[in-house]
């Protein structure tokens, strides 16, 4: 199967007085595993249904490998759509319901056998071909949907939050299942969600969504380490925030600011700044180390706060510590329990506790001259 | 999401009901409407003048009575009904056999509603089964008329309507959680008090339901009266058959139905506000029966 | 006052209650079986006898005759008031148009509205059209009072499902026509059956109606009866019920039992 280009220009979608998409731009790449990603509300599953066929913008064009295909009828257009719910046939076997594109065809019995199985091959279900819906788990039914959706071998497949009714073990399960699939149909994927785990580990590019508005696309990569603004920071895993005035840049591209909470700070210069603006850096949990004694050795250009532990959550696999700074700021810190059994020191609450992180490891969001 | 552009397909779809429910039922309601304004023929049927004759007849102390006599009878027996189901409806609700014991309810009216009547006449009937199984113990002598009066209606009007009552009730009173009378008496209540303050409250609706599915139709009632009534117990339909068929009065008839038609869609509206739930409930009874 | 009701057992107090309901429904019934097998025309028992049955089975040939009337009416009622319910309740409950709240107010008003009034109603109309009163004009009046029943059935069962299933068809590349035939309709059939079945029972039991708008010599087996009580208790009318009562019995059972077979999956 080879996979279709999808542009989207200058959309726009109300119902009634609310705009719920705003001039939306998109370029969606041959085989590409792309997201929609973003709070509830945001507009990405009317994008998606505006894609398949369900709504219509109220301006705006939409391209499949280049035509416009906003007149073409949903069961007419080169896309199939996998639902949140599943909507499979309740009358319908698992194999009727995966043939019903082909029967609508009028394909021949045999072709019917055959393509019908290896496509319930492919999600692995062929031993539950002649069971009802109803008798299926969540996870067996968004299989079935799956294999439904790509029998008419679309060039696109769209899912809208398909993973959301089910548990999160089975959701793990699932999204390494679909990325299998992606890589063996080769179509391209457009995939709806309010989950960053889900976005961040299979797409391919990201576009993150907020009041009808695309944020910021890229790769995951790209948006968990250089996101746009503070929204798409807080949206896409967790951050620390500290705002401060620029008071010098060195050649080494190293940036001092001044903060109201934490004096000097150093951080990396992403953004062109000049002395006197003021900046919104986020750091992210994981790169923040943390000790009972003073760090030793550290290299410069390291940010160095001193506070006391006011939460800690043990979740396993490490530990999340809310580190109280100066009576004010908190700052989350993760750590990987790798020696945590080695640990000199383990980390109490209320214990005085040091954090330290290098220059690089800021990114700055946002710059206000 | 129901929002979808092929807003003409349910035209198409609905076209048929449309027509239907159209042609004969809103056109004739509005029928007889129109003719409650209209000056009577001799002959039957309706001459086309204006006239509000068939609406002063309503004042007739007559009929005035009779609405009231229709009333007496509708409330009555609605209280019976729902005295009998509030306790049935709790045990089957609370049995460990409820399919078998909805089941039981449900059988005998699957027989025909003349001949659930016809029950009656055979068992209270000058020839009936009380009157023989009084003369033969020699309580009585002669066979004392127990049919043709208002209670022998009232009796039959809770036989035909106490499963329209006890199924609402039966669906409400399944639903409600018992633990909460274990908590009522647990901090202090007596067990009347637990039943009366937190149990009633809490099968209001089913309450409201069972009052509408016995009143409305008790209300309304043409046979019932016909077959098993006498001269107290003539209702509001029984007049507008009367008018209609015997004395030949149609705009009286017309009036009357009118009238009928106005109180009982009231009634529904009223209940309808306080129970907004009762399409809901309608649904389920009718998928039980 | 008070403090006797605490005394009743709540559960064993709704027992009693129970048994009186259920002695309440059955004793009638009961009685009519009985006195079916009496010798005697008298309701006091004489002897052991099928008369009645020889009576009822072998020259009751006007019952039969509205017999036959009851199940053509009930039969065709169910047929259209099934299909015109069920298109208009995929309308209605899936499609946005013209006059819909018109359509959902008005179709539910014969459900509410006393019998006599439908029956009043029709009458002045077809005698204002100047239709010929009989089995037609029967038929037209049933189908009327089936099709709010039809329609609350089927609603019922499709409001079980949601939207997206049609979106699902219309996807894979089903036309209006394939989506109404190949999904619609197949999985909604367990309403649709069930909602024939009512209009088939209903249109059965009808009297008050019928009585309104029947026309010489076009009797009905619940018009048969009536005519039958008024010239009182006649043991023809026992052994009658007897094999109604077992055929309704019969028929509710079996086809429940068919129900269950078809709709287990």
């Amino acid at each position: 199967m080879i996979g279709g280009e999808i542009k989207v220009e200058k959309i726009n979608k109300s119902f009634g007085n609310f705009q719920v998409l705003k001039d939306i731009n998109l370029q969606i790449k041959k085989g590409e595993f792309f997201s929609l990603l973003g709070p509830s509300g945001c507009g990405k599953t009317t994008l998606l249904r505006i894609i398949a066929g369900f709504e219509y913008p109220s301006d705006g064009i939409l391209y499949l490998d280049g035509k416009d295909i906003l007149g073409v009828p949903s069961n007419k257009r080169h896309v199939n759509t996998v639902f949140q719910n599943y909507a499979l046939f309740p009358h319908l076997t698992v194999f009727e319901n995966v043939a019903f594109p082909l029967r609508l065809k009028k394909y021949k019995e045999s072709e019917i056998k055959k393509k019908v199985e290896e496509y319930l091959d492919l999600v692995r279900l062929n031993s539950h071909k002649k069971k009802y819906p109803s008798q299926l788990s969540g996870g067996q039914k968004q299989r079935v949907s799956i294999a439904r959706a790509l029998i008419n071998e679309p060039s696109v497949l769209l899912l809208d939050e398909p993973l959301s009714a089910l548990d999160a073990k089975l959701r793990q399960q699932l999204l390494i299942e679909l990325d299998t699939i992606h890589d063996k149909v080769g179509i391209t994927f457009v995939y709806v969600t309010h989950d960053q785990q889900e976005a961040l580990s299979v797409s391919d590019r990201i576009a993150v969504m907020k009041d009808g508005v695309i944020l910021q696309i890229g790769t995951p990569y790209e948006i968990y380490e250089s996101p746009v603004n503070m929204f798409v920071a807080d949206f896409i895993g967790e951050s620390n925030l500290t705002t401060g005035k620029v008071v010098s840049v060195n050649e080494d591209k190293i940036v001092k600011i001044n903060t109201e909470e934490h004096g000097e700070l150093y951080t990396y210069l992403d953004k062109p700044v000049q002395v006197g603006d003021t900046l919104k850096v986020t750091i992210r949990p994981e790169k923040i180390r943390i000790a009972t004694k003073k760090p030793e050795n550290i290299p410069p250009n390291t940010n160095v706060l001193v506070g006391y532990v006011d939460e800690l959550i043990y979740t396993g696999s490490e530990t999340s510590y809310f580190v109280k700074i100066a009576q004010k700021n908190v700052f989350r810190v993760f750590k990987q329990h790798i020696v945590y059994f080695m640990d000199e020191n383990p980390i109490k609450w209320k214990d005085e506790v040091y954090i330290w992180w290098y220059a690089n490891d800021g990114f700055t969001v946002e710059v206000t001259k | 999401m129901k929002i979808f552009k092929k807003k003409n397909y349910g035209q198409i779809y609905t076209a048929p009901l449309m027509f239907w429910i159209t042609v004969f039922f809103v056109i004739p309601i509005l029928i007889i409407f129109v003719f409650s304004f209209l000056k009577k023929s001799y002959t039957g049927g309706v001459l086309p003048q204006f006239s509000l004759d068939a609406y002063g007849a309503l004042a007739n102390p007559q009929f005035v009575k009779v609405v009231l006599k229709t009333l007496f009878i509708s409330i009555v027996a609605s209280i019976f009904t729902v005295l009998l189901a509030i306790p049935t409806s709790y045990y089957i609700a609370r049995s460990k056999y409820k399919d078998i014991l909805l089941f039981l309810i449900i059988i005998p009216f699957w027989t025909n509603f003349l001949i659930r009547i016809y029950a009656w006449i055979a068992i209270l009937g000058n020839n009936g089964f009380v009157n023989n199984f009084l003369i033969n113990i020699g309580l009585i002598e002669e066979h004392v008329q127990l049919l043709y009066n208002q209670w022998a209606v009232i009796i039959v009007i809770v036989y035909a309507y106490l499963p329209f009552a006890i199924l609402p009730l039966y669906s409400t009173i399944e639903k409600f959680d018992f633990s909460l009378l274990e908590a009522a008496r647990d901090l202090g209540a007596t067990k009347f008090q637990s039943i009366m303050k937190v149990m009633i409250p809490n099968i209001k609706p089913g309450i409201t339901t069972a009052v509408l599915f016995t009143f409305i139709p008790a209300f309304g009632n043409y046979a019932i009266p016909e077959i098993v009534g006498g001269k107290d117990s003539v209702m509001v339909g029984n007049i507008i058959a009367n008018q209609l068929r015997v004395v030949r009065n149609w705009p009286l008839s017309a009036s009357i139905s009118v009238v009928l038609t106005v109180l009982t869609t009231i009634g529904v509206l009223l209940f309808v506000q306080l129970n907004k739930s009762k399409t809901d409930e309608i649904r389920k009874i009718k998928e039980d029966v | 006052m008070n403090r006797i009701l605490n005394l009743i057992p709540t559960k064993k107090a709704s027992f009693y209650f129970f048994i009186i309901t259920m002695l309440f429904f059955y004793a009638p019934l009961f009685i009519l079986i009985v006195f079916s097998f009496n010798s005697s025309k008298n309701i006091s028992w004489a002897g052991f006898s099928l008369k009645w049955y020889k009576e009822l089975f072998f020259n009751s040939s006007s019952l039969w005759n509205s017999f036959g009337n009851t199940i053509i009416v009930a039969l065709t009622s169910a047929i259209v008031s099934t299909v015109i319910g069920t298109l208009g309740a995929i309308g209605i409950y899936w499609y946005k148009f013209k006059f819909k709240k018109y359509i959902e107010i008005v179709s539910y008003l014969p459900l509410i509205l006393p019998e006599i009034i439908i029956g009043v109603s029709l009458l002045i109309f077809f005698s204002g059209i100047k239709l010929q009163l009989g089995l037609f004009t029967i038929f037209l009046a049933h189908v009327t009072f089936n099709l709010p029943y039809v329609l609350l059935i089927v609603m019922a069962r499709l409001s079980e499902f949601d939207y997206s299933i049609l979106e699902a068809a219309y996807d894979l590349g089903a036309r209006e026509i394939d989506t109404l035939l190949k999904v619609i309709i197949p999985m909604s059939l367990p309403g649709i059956i069930s909602g024939f079945l009512i209009a088939v029972t209903l249109s059965l039991d009808d009297f008050v109606i019928t009585f309104f708008v029947t026309g010489p010599g076009s009797s009905t087996l619940p018009l048969h009866i009536y005519s039958m009580i008024r010239f009182g208790v006649s043991p023809v009318i026992n052994a009658l019920s007897v094999v109604l009562i077992a055929g309704s019995i019969i028929l509710a059972i079996s086809s429940k039992g068919l129900y269950k077979y078809m709709f287990s999956k």
